[in-house]
């Protein structure tokens, strides 16, 4: 049995409900949600006017990502409306990461053959996970474009007959618009993984106290990979709403 | 694009299951961190606010209260200077009637005086007039009991003394 065995693209199917398959990073998923939502009902009763230090600092945090956002976006109403979208996407990544580097966590399992199947995987270690938020990521922008631009004025961003120059333009948005998706999805889920194999490889090797300073870098890189995909669902929000400026200029020229 | 879905293990039903996943905590960040979050922020803004306005409100007027009393007291210090200056004035202007009705007293006195003394005068004057008159009266009337011839200026002289005598 080699360290190869343990390794696996895919994650590992344990049951199924309903018809719908549960696999060891969608467990990870449920409970990733499970902490949200049990964190957000007891954070919802202790907000009070007037903060303690648990608020403060949560709100400390959603500022500093408005701010960040202002600072993209340009505006801080835009940046407040669209901090929820930001804020989840941000969150269920770096939380799913963290949840996946506890350690033990993939030593609980199922014996297949001699192969441990870990109950748990860090979810965005199965592109299922990282497509998932690509294509809502995607989608809410332009949806979010939609809303700000008009579903014309949007739509002309991908098909405009005026000449054939931005008919390819319009050609290239598309396919941009899938590109993005397979960047999202593979970005984050070549690091993951890439961290789960490294921790696995190095625990193999050598299991005592080596691994720890790769666990330390994978919380790291778990939070970098966090921020990258909530950083660039808001440059590309902004680069869609803010496409409207230039239609406009370009219309005052064309008059 | 088989074998690379293949491979991946990628499966719609668990692609939806992370979107829901994905959905419940956009709805859990939403409607009990984000939205309950904002509106206390909201609240402690406007309290804040509401705060700063009554602390400026407050200075305003205490500004104004300083104005206020530091006029008032101008005010009454001024009433208080005219008031000493009128009871002055008028202090002064009661000494100068009570002098000059003194001095007219004293005029009228004097000239009272002065009349009685000259009634007085006239009267000792009227007096000695009449009594001039008696003398001469007697004077005549002892010249006549006299010898008309006699009468000399010796005799004269001795019975003016005379008379003067017995008076």
């Amino acid at each position: 049995m080699g360290i190869g065995d343990e390794i696996s693209l895919k994650a590992e199917h344990l049951f199924s409900i309903g018809g719908f398959p549960v696999t060891n990073t969608l467990l990870l998923s449920f409970a990733a949600v499970i902490v949200f939502v049990v964190f957000g009902l007891i954070f919802r009763n202790k907000i009070k006017v007037f903060p303690g230090k648990f608020q403060s600092f949560f709100e400390w945090i959603l500022e500093e990502i408005t701010n960040l956002m202002e600072s993209v976006l340009g505006n801080r109403a835009l940046a407040e409306n669209y901090l929820p979208l930001v804020a989840s996407l941000f969150f269920f990544v770096l939380v799913s990461n963290w949840l996946g580097l506890l350690p033990g966590l993939s030593s609980v399992g199922l014996r297949e053959g001699g192969i441990i199947v870990p109950f748990f995987r860090s979810p965005a270690s199965d592109l299922n996970f990282t497509l998932a938020l690509a294509i809502v990521s995607v989608i809410a922008t332009n949806i979010i474009a939609v809303k700000s631009l008009g579903i014309k004025l949007h739509l002309k961003r991908f098909f405009n007959f005026k000449n054939p120059i931005t008919f390819f333009v319009g050609i290239l948005e598309i396919i941009s618009e899938f590109a993005k998706i397979i960047s999202f999805s593979f970005r984050l889920f070549g690091n993951v993984f890439a961290g789960e194999v490294l921790l696995i490889t190095i625990g193999a090797l050598i299991p005592y106290f080596v691994p720890m300073p790769f666990l330390v870098m994978e919380l790291f890189v778990g939070f970098i990979q966090a921020f990258i995909f909530a950083m660039l669902t808001i440059v590309f929000i902004a680069a869609a709403t803010a496409l409207e400026e230039g239609h406009e200029e370009l219309q005052k020229v064309e008059k | 694009m088989q074998s690379l879905v293949q491979n991946f293990g990628i499966d719609w039903k668990v692609l939806a299951s992370q979107v829901f996943n994905f959905l419940v905590i956009f709805g859990v960040i939403t409607f009990l961190v984000y939205k309950p979050l904002a509106k206390s922020v909201a609240e402690r803004r406007k309290k804040i606010q509401e705060g700063l306005d009554k602390e400026e409100e407050a200075s305003r007027r205490l500004v104004e209260i300083n104005t206020l009393e530091s006029k008032t007291l101008k005010k009454a210090e001024d009433q208080a200077v005219d008031l000493i200056a009128k009871a002055e004035r008028r202090a002064k202007e009661q000494e100068a009637k009570i002098l000059k009705e003194a001095d007219e007293r004293e005029q009228e006195m004097k000239k009272k005086s002065l009349e009685a003394i000259a009634e007085a005068k006239e009267r000792s004057m009227k007096e000695a007039e009449s009594e001039l008159a008696s003398l001469a009266k007697e004077i005549l009337v002892k010249a006549v009991r006299v010898n008309p011839q006699s009468v000399d200026e010796a005799l004269l002289k001795r019975m003016t003394d005379e008379v003067v005598k017995s008076k």
